[in-house]
């Protein structure tokens, strides 16, 4: 009998932690996205310090995401924000509209695998 | 390198704490759930070793479902009947007093020549030699032999009567309630009630809580 409540007990804490990390990382996920697309690019400047703010935003929780997500889909991630950076940097108008999608398309295929639906389980 | 052998550390005192807890049985003897979370725990402690890309949280929180998932099916098993039935095989007799079941030997898709082999396997000549040959939820294959004495089939169990089993001997369900009647005793108090060929029941009772 101990070690069914034991297995209940595990059971529950499993099934919480799971629903915990999924609920934090899609709101994370999700924060990244919007403060993504409501940066203006026009001015480059500020637009680099922008998605440095974001980039550290994102580097705060990176430790939290680690546990769950593939370290390769991590380094994508890292990867989009600093070629983002040197786009600004370069002043390259074309390049960080192409790197800035790229990056909204990897949070979003994140967020895809590692949220509660139906097509992360298919 | 050190990261793998890490993890690799990790896995096997997780999987060492996770194959106790689900009891020591050898492969041949494992039910089916039992099979299936130590294939799928082993698949999943494999992968997450190989592949240093995958959080090690991925390989622990699922071998940890499954562990609680195993111990509880278990417990279920035990008392709830219905659970029991659609998972546990129950044992056939594919040798009943001295006469073959084809019928059982199909169900169980054992072939008369596997049968005959078993039967040499386990030292006997000849098939005339066997009074029962039972095919146990182990999947292990019993012979009693005509010279061993008389088989005791156990027709209640936990105080359900199995009505396959009482088929397949010679006793009828009325002859068997009368006895039980006679012994001035419920059904549901009986754990064991085992009945040889010359209809001597041996009954068990349930221990008072």
């Amino acid at each position: 009998m101990k070690a069914v409540w034991i297995a209940i007990i595990l059971l529950i804490s499993v099934t919480a932690i799971v629903i915990i990390n999924s609920l934090t990382l899609e709101r994370i996920f999700d924060n990244i996205s919007d403060s993504l697309l409501k940066i203006d690019t026009t001015d480059t400047a500020t637009a680099k310090e922008e998605y440095e703010r974001v980039f550290d935003y994102f580097k705060n929780y990176v430790k939290f995401i680690s546990l769950s997500v593939k370290h390769s889909e991590l380094r994508n991630i890292e990867d989009c924000f600093w070629e983002l950076i040197g786009a600004c940097e370069a002043d390259s108008a074309s390049d960080i509209t192409q790197i800035k999608s790229r990056l909204i398309g990897a949070l979003s295929h994140t967020r895809r695998l590692i949220g509660i639906n139906i097509d992360s389980v298919l | 390198m050190a990261s793998i052998f890490i993890r690799t550390l990790l896995i096997y005192i997780l999987l060492t704490i996770v194959m106790k807890a689900m009891g020591k049985r050898e492969i041949g003897e494992l039910d089916v759930s039992e099979l299936v979370s130590t294939l799928l725990i082993s698949e999943i402690a494999a992968i997450s070793i190989d592949d240093a890309d995958m959080p090690l949280l991925n390989a622990i929180i699922p071998i940890i479902f499954i562990l609680s998932l195993e111990i509880l099916f278990s417990f279920a098993k035990t008392k709830f009947n219905l659970i029991k039935k659609l998972m546990e095989s129950k044992s056939a007799y594919l040798i009943n007093k001295g006469r073959i079941n084809i019928k059982a030997l199909q169900n169980n898709r054992i072939t008369l020549n596997e049968l005959i082999s078993e039967i040499r396997i386990q030292g006997y000549a000849s098939i005339k030699d066997i009074d029962y040959a039972v095919l146990e939820q182990s999947g292990k294959i019993a012979l009693i032999s005509k010279d061993e004495g008389k088989l005791e089939h156990p027709v209640i169990i936990d105080g359900e009567l199995d009505e396959n089993l009482l088929s397949s001997i010679s006793i009828s369900k009325k002859a068997l309630f009368k006895k039980i009647d006679e012994e001035n005793i419920d059904i549901k108090d009986i754990l064991l009630l085992t009945i040889d060929d010359d209809e001597n029941i041996n009954i068990i009772k349930r221990m008072e809580k």
